[in-house]
């Protein structure tokens, strides 16, 4: 045959189809784009210097791209395999047999896999340099304006979607090979069978999506929460797609029952037709719909981490700098000790001319365990442990212990104890005993249960668990019955703290680290356990914020990449859905005008469909939003942002935005379906 | 005054360079009386298409009048020619154009749904003609699901459902096996018997020997006509060929 013959039969393929294989080379583009973009930046000098959390929060963006792009690769060249089959088996029969047709196969795929590689390596290196400027805004860094070339991201990039659009080859291949001639001929123009109601699916979409709900209702701030996340995640999407494929068509039987509704002129077409392909149509649907979903999701989640960081780092510090001793023997939080590292603490203050102000400082003991009718357990399986289940999580307590002196002190009350009474309090679940048993050892008699407690830090900061918070006549002689046990004393499983938290004016961070840094060291020998090591925490505001800021922001603008990503696809998935119906319903449309449809008649017919078809996923998706609200509420609290007008905010935010972009996004696509349909297209 | 009046119809076709000039109908002229069954034969070429069309208002002629029941097809808006269409004119076309997405029954329903009528009143419509055309049973199936000739007499019965003054047919049996010829002949003979004018276009002479009178169209001209008179349709059938062979032979 011709040399060159195959190259120019699948040349030509691309050009005459051209309606779909333009948006098929935008997204191959767009991802290719983004892939390389989050690559460079991930293995960017810069960002390595930044932190190594942003380049892994960019490599697991690198993997959900290769994922999606993979998946939504596949399902948009399904619908140019389904339009190029016909075309296939005419070759077939004018003598091609399936190796020629695999070499046609061949360049055609190569050709397209050619221009969306270099198109979306040239789009890519022309925009990593404006991500990683949006990138460095994000997170608080320096920038810097120098265009740099990536060579290993390059050859990644070209590696990873020369293997990808091979196996789209493979699966073309594929279908070509199965089909013969005959079949191939009629693909195009053979219509499916009208589908069943599957009531059992609805039903069952229904329930699964019922049950997600709940799950994010009665969800609490934990790691239980994270985990639930992903199962009610996993739920939904499955819901969802049950859903909208079977609970579609039996949406659609009974519009078809219901006589006066389905016999009218701008329903009768549009709900047959639904029905007709509504199995397909359903997947589609579920799709945009949880694309949907998940954009806003992200941006609403990461948005919300990015804004609030600010209200979650002031929490964790009350003051600029402090520091947490932990102290293996309970009097080493006696006056004179404390007294010693504090006249240190002071010293070094004043050698580094720091304007010390607003100094915090308290002691407290600290233990942990479960919190079961009033009785104080320890259990090594569960206590601390982040995965247990719900109900063990919420009795898990972590325990602070203030003595009467400190507490009245703190409380400005003049509380007076006996030394076996406590004073109670709780910050989750009512506390209902009238006395509280510590791990056996000793029954303290509850003299009152406090409604409000004076933290010392901000204990309350740490939401992961309950915190059971209690006053005692002193330390020395509730210290014993804790550590009195070797085991639990070798466990760490006690502590005696002490916190001591300042603001010193001092503007050169370096300086105020080396400043906390001498602090620590000098008085080490003070705080030095028995078998020599040493337990502290020192932390200061700045440094703190820089690390959220590169955290946070990292996710937030991995969030808006990714969400720029899902939003074409769901562009191109309407678009494609609309071009390859519009394509299906012509001939429909031309019958329908012989026999007296008008113009007008066709544009409510479409607008009838648009209506139940296309503003369905976008609600589904604001509904999935709102339930999942509570839970990221949950989940936010982990990460120390409490700020529910801003979840709202954003969350509001986010759905004008898409809804806004959806209307145009459909305006314009039914735009197109109606030249198509009407027969004004060519 | 007849239902159908043609007069002096001609129809030229432009190529898009608007180089060639092609003309399919030179001047056609002939009326149509009410009750009539018209038959329109001519061979591939002989522009017995383009005169349906033009008939029908898919297509505007270039000059001429076409009046159907005292109105001219050419003063109707565009916009109201569809509406036009759907409440006077009935089509049957050869390759039966059903809608695979509807019902056999909602096949039919679809003037009167485009006409905005009550269900009752499609229901109370479809039952007499369903029972006439022997089609009752095959209501609530599929196009897919059915013969071809069932689905023929499905579109027969979409075109009457509107009560249409005239009933245009396309090459009704250019898709039917013989038996399946006999029985829509039939059929369409009974409907005219019953008051129906019906206008048929057909190379085919049997389906042409069914009809009252029969017009030859010959280059865009009508050439000849014969009238049934008395003739059974078997005589009708020897007529309609020699006519044909004359024609062809290319001598009047």
């Amino acid at each position: 045959m011709k040399k060159g013959l195959y190259r120019k039969l699948a040349w030509m393929g691309i050009k005459s189809n051209r309606q779909m294989y333009i948006p098929y080379f935008v997204m191959g583009i767009c991802v290719i784009a983004i892939y390389y973009i989050l690559d460079a930046l991930a293995h960017n000098s810069l960002v390595g210097a930044i932190s190594m959390t942003l380049a892994v929060v960019l490599m697991l963006g690198m993997n959900v791209i290769v994922f999606f792009s993979l998946t939504y690769l596949l399902y948009t060249n399904s619908f140019l395999m389904k339009r190029r089959l016909r075309e296939f088996g005419l070759y077939n029969v004018l003598g091609m047999d399936k190796r020629n047709l695999t070499k046609i196969l061949l360049w055609e795929n190569g050709i397209s896999a050619g221009i969306c590689i270099a198109g979306g390596a040239f789009v890519g290196a022309i925009l990593e340099k404006i991500s990683e400027v949006c990138l460095c805004r994000f997170v608080h860094e320096d920038i810097n304006y120098k265009i740099q070339f990536y060579p290993y991201a390059f050859i990644r990039t070209i590696v990873i979607y020369a293997i990808l659009y091979s196996i789209i080859l493979l699966r073309s291949i594929f279908v070509v090979r199965k089909n013969n001639a005959i079949e191939l001929l009629k693909n195009d123009n053979m219509g499916e069978k009208p589908v069943k109601a599957n009531w059992f699916f609805a039903i069952l979409g229904a329930v699964g999506l019922c049950w997600a709900y709940y799950i994010a209702l009665k969800s609490n701030a934990s790691m239980t929460a994270i985990k639930n996340f992903f199962f009610a995640v996993v739920l939904v999407i499955i819901s969802t797609n049950l859903l909208f494929i079977a609970g579609s068509v039996a949406l659609c039987k009974l519009l078809n029952k219901w006589k006066s509704y389905y016999y009218k002129p701008r329903h009768f077409v549009s709900v047959s037709s639904m029905t007709y392909r509504m199995k397909r149509n359903g997947m589609g649907l579920s799709v945009i719909c949880i694309l949907a979903t998940m954009v806003m999701v992200m941006i609403t989640g990461s948005g919300c981490l990015f804004f609030g960081e600010e209200e979650s780092v002031a929490r964790q510090h009350p003051q600029d700098s402090h520091i947490i001793l932990r102290f293996d023997d309970v009097n080493k939080i006696g006056d004179d000790n404390i007294a010693q590292i504090r006249k240190i603490y002071e010293d070094v203050q004043n050698r580094y001319d720091a304007k010390v102000t607003e100094v915090q400082e308290g002691r407290y003991l600290e233990t942990s365990g479960l919190l079961d009718n009033g009785r104080l357990v320890l259990d090594d399986e569960n206590s601390r442990n982040l995965f247990a289940s719900t109900d063990v999580i919420r009795k898990i307590h972590v325990v602070y212990v203030l003595d009467e002196r400190d507490y009245n002190a703190l409380s400005g009350e003049n509380a007076q104890l006996d030394s076996d009474e406590v004073l109670l309090y709780t910050n989750r679940d009512r506390y209902a005993e009238n006395h509280i048993d510590i791990k056996g050892l000793k029954d303290f008699r509850v003299k009152e249960v406090l409604k409000k407690f004076p933290y010392i830090y901000s204990k309350e900061a740490d939401i992961m668990f309950s915190s059971l918070c209690l006053v005692v006549k002193n330390y020395d002689e509730f210290a014993p019955l804790c550590f009195s046990d070797e085991s639990i004393k070798t466990k760490m499983l006690v502590e005696a703290q002490w916190y001591y938290g300042w603001n010193d004016g001092i503007t050169d961070l370096s300086k105020e680290l080396d400043m906390m840094s001498d602090m620590v060291a000098e008085s080490v020998d003070l705080y030095r356990w028995t078998d020599g090591t040493v337990s502290r925490n020192a932390a200061n505001i700045n440094l703190d914020r820089q690390d959220f800021y590169t955290m946070y922001g990292g996710l937030f603008f991995l969030g808006i990449l990714l969400s720029v990503v899902f939003i074409i696809a769901t562009v191109l998935i309407i678009y494609y859905k609309q071009i390859t119906e519009g394509f299906e319903d012509q001939k429909r449309f031309e019958i329908m005008q012989k026999v007296g449809m008008t113009k007008k008649d066709i544009k409510q017919s479409i607008n009838s469909q648009m209506l139940t078809v296309f503003f369905f996923p976008p609600f589904l998706a604001v509904v999935h939003l709102s339930f999942a609200m509570p839970m990221m509420f949950e989940m936010l609290k982990i990460f120390g942002v409490y700020n529910k007008p801003l979840l709202i905010g954003i969350a509001i935010a986010c759905v004008t935005v898409f809804a806004i972009g959806y209307i145009i996004v459909y305006k314009v696509t039914s735009n197109t379906y109606y030249k198509i349909v009407s027969g004004e297209h060519i | 005054m007849s239902l159908l009046e043609v007069k002096n119809v001609k129809k030229i076709y432009t190529t898009r360079m608007g180089k060639n000039q092609v003309e399919a109908l030179k001047n056609v002229s002939f009326s149509v009386e009410k009750g009539e069954y018209v038959a329109i034969m001519g061979e591939s070429g002989s522009g017995k298409t383009t005169l349906l069309n033009i008939l029908a208002a898919l297509d505007k002629a270039t000059g001429g009048q076409v009046i159907l029941d005292g109105k001219d097809l050419s003063t109707i808006k565009e916009s109201d020619i569809a509406t036009f269409r759907r409440d006077n004119l009935g089509f049957v076309f050869q390759d039966f154009n059903l809608l695979d997405t509807f019902s056999i029954e909602d096949n039919i329903y679809l003037p009167l749904v485009l006409a905005n009528r009550s269900h009752g009143e499609m229901v109370g419509r479809l039952t007499p003609i369903a029972e006439q055309l022997g089609i009752s049973e095959l209501l609530k199936k599929y196009p897919y699901e059915v013969s071809g000739g069932q689905k023929q007499r499905v579109a027969v019965a979409r075109a009457l459902i509107s009560n249409p003054k005239i009933i245009l047919a396309d090459e009704p049996t250019g898709a039917l096996d013989s038996k399946a010829t006999d029985e829509l002949l039939k059929m369409f003979s009974k409907i005219n018997q019953s008051g129906q004018t019906i206008l048929m276009v057909t190379h085919s002479v049997k389906a042409a020997s069914h009809a009252n009178r029969i017009l030859f169209i010959k280059d865009g001209e009508v050439y000849h006509q014969i009238f049934r008179g008395e003739s059974t349709n078997e005589q009708l059938y020897q007529k309609v060929s020699e006519t044909l062979t004359m024609l062809q032979a290319g001598d009047k």
